[in-house]
């Protein structure tokens, strides 16, 4: 998700002193972590002269604009419904300073502002996709206990060693599993990405031709 | 540098794009160009659609990455005119009807933004902290790593960028792409198995040091406008004292807020296992894991002691760079999602 909100100018000096002050009063951040569904997030606050200036000039705004990507799983609704009812002041906060935020109860037009200030992810990469974050996070208390049961394995009896297992087996055993394919959350990315196929092979198919070529001509 | 977190960098560029379209493509504009080349670039395989094709995306091409993201943002978003109090508005002579400036970019831009390993080498651990020096070598350090794997399609990307001309080799891209760099304000990431030690910031002590003088000065200040001209007691002058005191407050306000904005600024440690190979390794581990333990229900002590030796044999778990899932797949389940 790609949230782009005008900001008052006036209040983000605000904002960031929020944002860095909830990092440094963590009960105010554990509503966030509690929430378990976010791998990654960020919040960036882009004054008028934090525009990059490659050659188009310099931006002229009246406006502070306040990005936020978040990288999370399940569905937009799932989402949304998680942050309006798990920490809905929390959230009011970090958007402190954000021109006409409706506040994040009631969640209606919440959504609406969401809806109108987001924009489409044109390109994304997970390089976990078959993992939510509370499986990546089970994923490491596991890995965790295999890697004891190694330094275990090294020294200890056949006895000793089958009953720290089976401890640690019972404490693993919730995630316990396989990764697998998400419900399906959008009809049209599956669609997009089956029509897509041929178009990215191709384009694929193009690049590595210019890759060899690239490497034939370093090594001559 | 609130781009350092836990050990990762929170890498956000934004990339102007030109304007029109190129001379040998008049038909196409650089903006729908830009988001033709993204509409080509494989995804991950991540879904029953993508699973079985032959490219995977090629940010998997290199193991710093765990998530990366690009969107052409076209414009600022508009959320209509600021309205204002209506009384406010007929003193200061604010005609409502006429229509306030709206904010226009001077060009679209191609936002690039990606959640990687703070790290120059594969392989090095998570840092806690970096000098902002030691930050912009690892925004480097990775653009050099993208340009070595996937120079073709940030070529076909970028080149519709504004100051992309130029840019021929890694170290060119890598500098380019520090010119797009903007700073992230607030990070978060939660691969956390026991929560970190936070920077905690004393509220109480900065709140009663800041209002401690403020209240001093206020009292003061009602004293002398009452006529007092001795504070009771201390005999001190109420206008010195109010005057002095509330400058004092204020003075410790701003110090105050420049605090918090430097303890909220320093980087969390990174988790346990937060860099990308740790996390395959341990998505890896986990899934064998599994089936040693469907496969060794009721065994005995022994052949439970016999069955694991053979798995550290086979799957290394200490080994973070072979027997372990590629970046970009599903599961490890097929033979093809593991590097051997």
């Amino acid at each position: 998700m790609n949230v782009v909100t005008p900001s008052h100018p006036r209040n983000t000096w605000i904002n960031r002193l929020l944002f860095m002050a909830s990092r440094g009063l963590p009960e105010n951040l554990l509503g966030l972590l509690g929430l378990s569904l976010i791998h990654f997030a960020r919040w960036v606050i882009l004054k008028p002269a934090d525009w990059p200036n490659l050659g188009q000039g310099k931006e002229e705004l009246q406006n502070d604009y306040v990005l936020f990507c978040s990288n999370f799983n399940g569905t937009w609704d799932q989402y949304i419904d998680a942050f309006s009812d798990g920490i809905p002041s929390g959230l009011d906060l970090f958007w402190y300073s954000a021109i006409k935020y409706p506040k994040s109860i009631p969640i209606t037009p919440f959504k609406n502002y969401i809806t109108f200030n987001q924009i489409d992810t044109d390109y994304y990469y997970n390089a976990t996709p078959g993992s939510a974050q509370r499986d990546i996070k089970t994923s490491l208390a596991i890995y965790d206990q295999v890697l004891k049961l190694v330094d275990l394995h090294k020294h200890s009896s056949p006895e000793e060693f089958a009953a720290a297992f089976r401890k640690a087996a019972y404490n693993m055993q919730i995630g316990l599993g396989d990764p697998g394919f998400g419900p399906v959350a959008s009809l049209a990315t599956e669609a997009a990405d089956e029509n897509r196929k041929d178009y990215v092979e191709r384009s694929q198919e193009r690049f590595q031709g210019l890759r060899s070529l690239r490497k034939e001509q370093k090594n001559a | 540098m609130p781009d350092l977190d836990t050990g990762h960098l929170f890498l956000t560029t934004l990339a102007p794009i030109k304007p029109g379209a190129p001379v040998d493509d008049l038909q196409t504009s650089h903006v729908q160009l830009a988001r033709i080349a993204l509409a080509k670039l494989p995804t991950a395989h991540q879904s029953p659609a993508t699973n079985d094709t032959k490219y995977n995306s090629p940010f998997a091409r290199n193991q710093r990455n765990h998530l990366a993201r690009m969107f052409v943002l076209e414009d600022v978003v508009y959320n209509g005119r600021n309205t204002q109090n209506p009384i406010l508005a007929r003193i200061e002579g604010n005609d409502q009807t006429k229509p306030q400036p709206v904010d226009r970019l001077n060009a679209p831009y191609l936002v690039f933004c990606a959640d990687i390993d703070a790290i120059t080498q594969d392989g090095d651990p998570l840092p806690t902290n970096l000098t902002a020096e030691a930050q912009q070598d690892v925004r480097k350090s990775y653009a050099r790593k993208l340009w070595d794997t996937m120079e073709e399609e940030l070529t076909e990307i970028y080149s519709n960028c504004y100051g992309f001309e130029t840019v021929k080799t890694a170290d060119q891209f890598a500098d380019y792409l520090d010119r797009c760099h903007v700073e992230t304000t607030m990070p978060f990431h939660d691969y956390y198995l026991e929560l970190p030690k936070f920077h905690n910031l004393p509220f109480k002590t900065l709140l009663y040091g800041v209002l401690a003088p403020l209240v001093v000065g206020l009292l003061a200040l009602v004293l002398w406008l009452i006529g007092v001209s001795d504070v009771p007691l201390l005999g001190w002058s109420t206008l010195a004292t109010w005057i002095i005191a509330i400058a004092l407050g204020l003075l410790l306000a701003y110090g105050a807020i420049r605090f918090a904005l430097w303890n909220g600024e320093k980087p969390l440690p990174p988790g346990k296992y937060d860099d990308l190979p740790s996390v395959l390794k341990a998505l890896y581990v986990q899934q064998k894991m599994s089936d040693l333990y469907v496969d060794n229900q009721g065994a005995s002590d022994q052949d439970l002691y016999d069955a694991f030796g053979k798995f550290i044999e086979e799957h290394k778990p200490y080994d973070r760079k072979s027997m372990t899932q590629t970046p970009g797949v599903i599961s490890s389940e097929s033979p093809k999602n593991v590097t051997p």
